[in-house]
């Protein structure tokens, strides 16, 4: 079939699934209903968000007469106080964290229940990000911790790009328009530009954004096939920037393959081509941007036939990091660890459809993750190294729509529970050493 | 009343108010589980339990206008969740079709939807689901990834080896009959 038919495949196929599905009401609907909503609900003093009633937060002390002279002692003590404070945050103002390799440990951004919180993950301790009605979800910081990202949404389904300083502050928009499909977005190194894929009239579109929305987005002419789905630009080449990712089709290929786009030149590198029918999948850069980690399957072989390679980022000394198959890369849930040393990577379901986790050490050694198959906890389906490399997090998202958090040590794959709560994947802060 | 006040109501404890916010989406939540389990039995149970996450679950759902979008994950979820129960049972799934016999004479459509059927019909359900979600709900793949629970790679890669299994499919059954399908013709 040709890249044409293809399309028109890709086209058709709404229209075709609104025929074939024929939705109507079944006639069990109201038999369903009632058995559904004869049960108990689960009690709205469960979500903590409803434990304090509106009248006592906001209800005003009784007040005496007013101490005047007590009060302007106060504001004396006061402004002594916020003296003293400023001087010491001047003195104590930390560097920024170089953009890849190991850093400090520092925040992890979550969402929860429409806002962004940083929490420490020491003592668990929140400090709000964003507040206000508008629902903001995903925060990503950027890699040297000064910025956060995050989508906020928008009318219609669609949503906006927002950065702000790690506090909170100076927050703007980066996309000028809210985005309706968008399929992946990254900061730049230096956390001044963003890496943006997104499907718009029904072709992929890569463009490059400055955070504050100052300059017009810079679209991509990337020479690969724009088809639906077809092509991600994911992450910019450590440690400079100036080159990003691409997993993509060629035109009239029906397999994927690895580029290297030159954002300077605007060349195009072939690093891993198609070869049909084995496809690529779940590309990423090493931490020092020196290779490229990608797996592949084929589409020629039901069961399972994923391998996972790591290529050096000029196209050569390509080679497996799996003797047999099943092992794979698929961010988020697989991540190079920041001194690059090792990677989370996921094994295949077992017989109850849970997938696995491992790491594998680039000398070819591995620790399994205490989750899935045969184990009482799902792999989450993100995994984040912290700054330091010494804990992960990842995100767990149960069947009723819950989210909670694990950790788990690399050293020896145990998992816990993380104690603390959200809505989103969490994101960590790299923080530069003292 | 208007959704968002029907889910307030609901999430109160309002069965009236449940009730008609169900029976607005209860077409659109059959038919995806149709879709995902091609077997309507196993379908009428998938929107039952999707039904009793939902109603016991409604007082949690933080923002009332994203009740759609939370029931499509909850009849998701119940899709796959009975498919890997019955794996574990090892019970042979019927595939039926999951259409009735076409009538009238528009052949053309018909081919093509029966055409899809069959190609549908030969990817596992959780490629299944991912496809349905997508090009049927038209969520976008970050989001099907989302209500999955599944890296977003993992969904794109799901739904681009489903296609092309479907294309292959497709190419094949074309070869061996007449051309009366659309999806050689003129785009609709």
């Amino acid at each position: 079939m040709t890249v044409d038919r293809s399309t028109r495949f890709d086209r058709v196929l709404p229209d075709l699934f609104d025929e074939l599905a024929d939705a109507r009401t079944p006639a069990y609907l109201e038999a369903a209903i009632e058995r559904a909503s004869s049960r108990s609900q689960r009690p709205a003093w469960t979500f903590p968000g409803r434990w304090l009633p509106m009248e006592i937060t906001t209800k005003a002390a009784p007040t005496a007469g007013m101490p005047w002279r007590q009060l302007g002692i106060l504001a004396v003590i006061g402004i002594l106080i916020a003296a003293i404070a400023a001087a010491y945050v001047g003195s104590q103002q930390r560097r920024l964290a170089d953009p890849f390799g190991l850093a400090e440990n520092g925040m992890i951004a979550v969402a929860r229940d429409g806002d962004i919180v940083a929490l420490d993950p020491v003592t668990n301790a929140t400090t709000p990000i964003t507040t206000g009605p508008e629902i903001d979800a995903d925060p990503v910081y950027s890699p040297d911790g000064s910025r956060i990202g995050f989508l906020r949404e928008a009318a219609g389904g669609r949503h906006l790009l927002m950065v702000a300083n790690a506090d909170g502050s100076a927050l703007a928009p980066a996309t000028p328009e809210p985005l309706s499909d968008l399929m992946s977005w990254s900061f730049s190194p230096d956390g001044n530009e963003l890496l943006v894929t997104s499907r718009v009239d029904g072709a992929m579109q890569v463009n490059v954004l400055t955070i504050d929305a100052s300059q017009a987005p810079q679209i991509l002419d990337i020479p690969l096939s724009l088809e639906p789905d077809g092509l991600e630009a994911s992450d910019y080449r450590p440690p400079d920037g100036r080159q990003i990712l691409v997993v993509a089709l060629q035109p009239g290929t029906q397999t994927r393959g690895v580029y290297v786009y030159d954002l300077g030149t605007r060349d195009l590198e072939s690093i891993a081509l198609p070869s049909a029918p084995n496809d690529v999948f779940g590309a990423m850069w090493s931490p020092d941007g020196e290779r490229i980690l990608y797996s592949q399957f084929s589409q020629a072989v039901s069961g399972t036939s994923a391998r996972t390679h790591v290529i050096d980022a000029d196209g050569t000394n390509d080679r497996l990091i799996n003797d047999t198959p099943g092992i794979t890369a698929d961010p988020p849930a697989s991540a190079w660890s920041n001194g690059g040393d090792r990677i989370v990577l996921q094994g295949s379901p077992g017989d109850d459809g849970f997938q696995t986790s491992e790491i594998r050490s680039l000398d070819g050694t591995s620790v399994p993750l205490a989750c899935g198959a045969g184990h009482e906890v799902r792999c989450p389906g993100d995994w984040n190294w912290s700054p330091d490399d010494t804990i992960l997090t990842g995100t767990l998202v149960t069947d009723d729509g819950t989210v909670s958090y694990v950790v788990a040590d690399p050293a020896t794959g145990a998992i816990r529970d993380a104690g603390w709560t959200g809505d989103s994947g969490g994101s960590w802060q790299r923080r530069a050493g003292e | 009343m208007d959704q968002h006040g029907l889910v307030e109501r609901a999430r109160r404890g309002d069965r009236q108010a449940f009730a008609e916010l169900v029976r607005a989406s209860g077409a659109r939540l059959d038919a995806t589980a149709r879709l995902i389990l091609r077997d309507r039995e196993l379908a009428q149970d998938a929107v039952q339990e999707t039904l009793i996450r939902a109603w016991r679950g409604l007082p949690g759902l933080r923002d009332p206008a994203t009740f759609d979008h939370w029931l499509h994950s909850l009849v998701a979820h119940a899709c796959i969740d009975l498919v890997r129960k019955r794996r574990r049972r090892v019970v042979e799934v019927q595939l039926t079709p999951i259409h009735d016999a076409p009538s009238g004479d528009e052949v053309g459509r018909i081919a093509n939807r029966d055409q899809l059927d069959r190609v549908l019909a030969r990817l596992e359900p959780e490629a299944r689901a991912v496809v349905v979600l997508h090009f049927y709900l038209d969520l976008p793949l970050p989001r099907v990834a989302e209500m999955l629970g599944i890296p977003v790679g993992t969904a794109k890669s799901r739904l681009h080896r489903s296609l092309g299994a479907m294309r292959s499919a497709i190419a094949i059954d074309e070869v061996a009959s007449a051309p009366a399908s659309a999806l050689g013709g003129p785009v609709r």
